[in-house]
């Protein structure tokens, strides 16, 4: 029996606007509300609200067989508040088919605390878990690290808050290491020192089917029809016994445009392995109880899901996404001791999209990027962080 | 060396050839060249004078002072990408808006067909009026042509005005292509004019210097004239008095995101309370909806010193050596707040090296800005800086001075010789430079002393002055 387990990826950055030296001190309204405004309703309606109603309906005609999990980070779950609460009443309803569809934690921001500051991310933590218990009633158990972003040290951190699952990246750097037989994603693992949290990891290569090249004319399995993804999964060897499909939700709709026929894709597929006798769906938190024991996980560097690279270069390469990270971890303690709104407004600077818009990767992956970021240029997007940030500095 | 002014019953009659010239202004030419062809009207000795100018079409309307007869001469229009080729760079930095159109019009893609068609017009339009002129006036390399074969026509001699040279401009040959490098275009047409000239005006000592040792022009046919400049003297308001408007206002933001500087003014007009609702709720960490503070509430600047640099971003400018000298200073003291002013070819790299010096949180970039913008971060600096590593003359530690912020001057610049009182140094010194920084921002007596002695310098500066010197070397010019 192979289960399939799709996690889907709910975000939505609050924006800096281009905002000038000249306004610090001045003028602290540094937030693009107009375009985060317009970006989540675009989103909602163009992705959330059709592929919420693609997954609710097929729950619905399958009796619950059909099962996914949601990371929905709480900088978009503010952002529906504010600007779309029609996407919040959706998500709310799916979190009402408990049984079929789970919600992981993250961190309240998506930000890199993580990697820079436990007192935060604890903090962090709990906020989300706020949310997810004010919004949809759930108490969390699996938890997902901004961009699949993965260390020992991050596994450690996550278990002593109390969590039963963590995901991660099937990075093949950390399945296929020198002088040892490669290890395949279809099963449980855990971080070396930290036994007690299983791992849960992406298998790229079917997500990326899905996320990246599904639309991909150039590509030689274009157009991908459910009937055929479906026979690649039973060709899977019997040990493969969990396939970890983790992608965006924006990109149904978004990334891949309605009119690729992703969404007809995933209708199909969906009621494909619901009928089908030896693959099924699973919600990541029922694998721990149907999967073997945990396989220890080596790590030689952090890993997670963005650029080829699969590391942390997409938010911490160049000299001014470092700056800036550091720039913004040194003001912490001043922005918590502060607290109220001056706290919150530093941790919406603590989400890493500011820091990856900064990149200058010069290969695909810059297109990734690019694609992204709302500035002209990754020196736009440093220079007008640092200038909310001193804004910031001055007020805490 | 002194000039008598021959005297002329009449008086001069001067044609004056300019390039970049109001109302098509896209940088310091267009100022300077009004400056002192308005002035030279006024002078004694001169009897009429006539504008040649290239006609730029949507420039606006053209308003030349008594005694001023425009001949607007028509010129293909460029295309292309700007050449980076106006002496002075854009006032004030920015190349925005008019000024971008008027520097792409006049300094566009096809300069060297256009500098043709313009000489060609110009014959055209004077051929007739020989013998109506006493002397030639010609700005810079590009009324060169024009002038020579004027000469020819009008039997009158040229007077060469040189306001920069191919050296200087050498710091920008990557973004103006091979017309501006030192064995281009440009270089080869102005080795010609100071040549073939009968008399050559630059702005500066320096500049003097620049052409007879790159030029191999004798100096004794080198007057020099430096530029006026009409400073505006305003009280120095210290960094925490400086509020101010709060509304964006440089073209960045407004190109930028217009409807967010919008969406901010509506919010301060409806109380202060800017576009987020107001929270109703205590604060609880995961409830807080409108994070963002919105008031708008001047928020006083810690009180750190701010030095400043103004300039477009081109190797000539030596922004580098600013940010290397403030990574220094930086090193030593923590209340010292560095801010560049200006965009050009260099910012990403001045960007990255900023960042990799640590100086993230010290160093800001504004980008262009307008002149209300460049004004008011005059007004907040304790300190200016001009690490230009060859500069004709440099007209903003003037305005710098206007505006109440005493400047550190480059050795290569011609306006240390009408600021004497300004401190200098070796730009490429960066340790020097950074020691002293220190020592003016440890003294605001002195600090205070630089501005008033370099503001009364600066007050001689006036434009009838050089008028008046201009006239004395035309006169010159057509002494037998």
């Amino acid at each position: 029996m192979t289960t399939l387990t799709f996690y889907f990826q709910v975000h939505q950055p609050f924006r800096v606007r281009p905002y000038q030296y000249d306004e610090i001190g001045k003028n602290h309204d540094f937030f693009d509300d107009w375009l985060n405004e317009d970006v989540v309703k675009r989103v909602t309606s163009l992705c959330y609200l059709p592929m919420n109603d693609v997954l609710s309906r097929a729950i619905d005609r399958t009796d619950g067989a059909v099962k996914c999990a949601f990371s929905i980070s709480g900088t978009a779950l503010r952002q529906f508040e504010l600007w779309a609460p029609e996407a919040l009443e959706s998500f709310a309803a799916l979190a009402e088919k408990n049984d079929s569809v789970e919600f992981f934690c993250e961190t309240s921001r998506h930000s890199l605390a993580a990697l820079a500051d436990e007192e935060e991310f604890a903090l962090q933590v709990d906020q989300q878990r706020a949310l997810l218990k004010k919004h949809f009633g759930v108490t969390p158990t699996t938890f997902r690290n901004t961009e699949l972003i993965l260390s020992p040290d991050v596994a450690r951190q996550v278990e002593a808050l109390g969590f039963d699952l963590l995901v991660g990246e099937g990075a093949d750097g950390l399945l296929r290491r020198p002088h040892e037989p490669a290890r395949h994603p279809g099963q449980l693992f855990h971080a070396e020192g930290v036994p007690g949290l299983p791992i849960l990891l992406r298998d790229y290569p079917f997500s990326d089917d899905i996320a990246f090249r599904f639309s991909n004319q150039g590509w030689e399995e274009y157009p991908l029809f459910a009937p055929t993804f479906l026979r690649w999964l039973e060709e899977l060897p019997e040990e493969r016994r969990v396939v970890g499909l983790f992608m965006d939700y924006e990109t149904f709709g978004e990334h891949q445009p309605k009119s690729t026929g992703v969404f007809e894709f995933m209708d199909e597929m969906l009621d494909l392995v619901a009928a089908h006798e030896r693959i099924d769906f699973s919600c990541p938190r029922e694998l721990p109880g149907r999967l073997d024991a945990p396989v220890e996980l080596a790590f030689d560097r952090p890993y997670s899901w963005a650029d080829a690279e699969r590391d942390l270069s997409a938010w911490l390469a160049n000299p001014m996404q470092r700056s800036a990270h550091e720039a913004i971890y040194e003001l912490g303690p001043r922005a918590r001791a502060a607290g109220g709104e001056l706290a919150e407004t530093w941790r919406d600077l603590t989400t890493s999209d500011h820091v990856y818009y900064m990149s200058t990767s010069a290969d695909t992956d810059g297109d990734v990027h690019e694609y992204f970021s709302p500035y002209p240029s990754p020196h736009d997007a440093y220079v007008t962080v640092m200038n909310a940030l001193e804004d910031l500095r001055r007020r805490v | 060396m002194p000039h008598e002014p021959r005297s002329n019953a009449r008086g001069l009659r001067v044609l004056v050839l300019g390039w970049e010239y109001p109302p098509s202004v896209a940088g310091g030419l267009g100022a300077a060249c009004h400056g002192l062809t308005t002035a030279l009207a006024r002078s004694e000795g001169v009897a009429s004078v006539t504008l040649a100018v290239p006609r730029v079409r949507g420039a606006g309307e053209a308003v030349d002072g008594p005694g001023i007869e425009r001949i607007e001469i028509d010129v293909p229009p460029a295309r292309g990408e700007e050449a980076l080729l106006s002496p002075y760079g854009p006032v004030g930095v920015a190349a925005k808006g008019a000024r971008a159109g008027a520097s792409r019009a006049l300094y566009g893609g096809d300069l060297g067909d256009a500098l043709q068609a313009y000489a060609a017009a110009a014959v055209d339009a004077l051929d007739a009026r020989a013998g109506t002129f006493d002397v030639i006036h010609a700005h810079d390399w590009m009324t060169v042509p024009a002038a020579m074969q004027l000469r020819m026509r009008l039997g009158a001699p040229v007077c060469f005005h040189v306001h920069s040279t191919a050296f200087d401009r050498a710091g920008t040959a990557r973004a103006a292509g091979p017309l501006a490098r030192p064995d281009g275009l440009a270089a080869r047409i102005e080795a010609a004019g100071v040549r073939a000239a009968d008399r050559v005006v630059a702005v500066s000592d320096f500049t003097r210097g620049v052409i007879e040792r790159g030029y191999g022009v004798r100096a004794e046919r080198i007057d020099v004239v430096h530029n006026g400049a009409t400073i505006d003297e305003a009280e120095a308001t210290s960094a925490t008095q400086a509020s101010g408007s709060v509304a964006p206002s440089s073209d960045a933001a407004r190109s930028g995101m217009l409807s967010s500087g919008a969406r901010s003014a509506a919010g301060q007009d409806s109380g202060g309370q800017g576009s987020g609702e107001p929270s109703t709720e205590p604060p609880s960490a995961a409830a807080s909806i409108a994070a963002a503070p919105l008031s708008s509430t001047p928020t006083p600047a810690p009180a750190d010193h701010t030095v400043l640099f103004v300039g477009r971003l081109t190797r000539q400018k030596g922004a580098g050596y600013f940010v290397r000298a403030a990574a220094r200073l930086a090193e030593q003291r923590d209340d010292v707040r560095f801010v560049v002013v200006g965009d050009g070819e260099d910012l990403p790299r001045l960007v990255e090296e900023a960042a990799e010096r640590g100086l993230g949180s010290r160093l800001f970039f504004t980008g262009s800005v307008d002149d209300v913008t460049r004004d008011r971060l005059y007004a907040d600096a304790d300190l200016y800086v001009m690490t230009s590593i060859s500069e004709p003359f440099g007209l903003t530690p003037l305005e710098a001075l206007g505006r109440g912020a005493p400047a550190i001057l480059p050795n290569a610049a011609g306006v240390c010789e009408v600021l004497p009182s300004a401190p200098r140094v070796d730009p490429w010194d960066t340790d020097a430079l950074a020691e002293r920084m220190g020592e003016l921002l440890d003294s605001g007596d002195e600090r205070a002393r630089l501005v008033e002695a370099g503001r009364a310098e600066a007050r001689e500066l006036t434009w009838d002055r050089s008028g008046a010197r201009l006239a004395g070397v035309l006169q010159e010019a057509c002494a037998p």
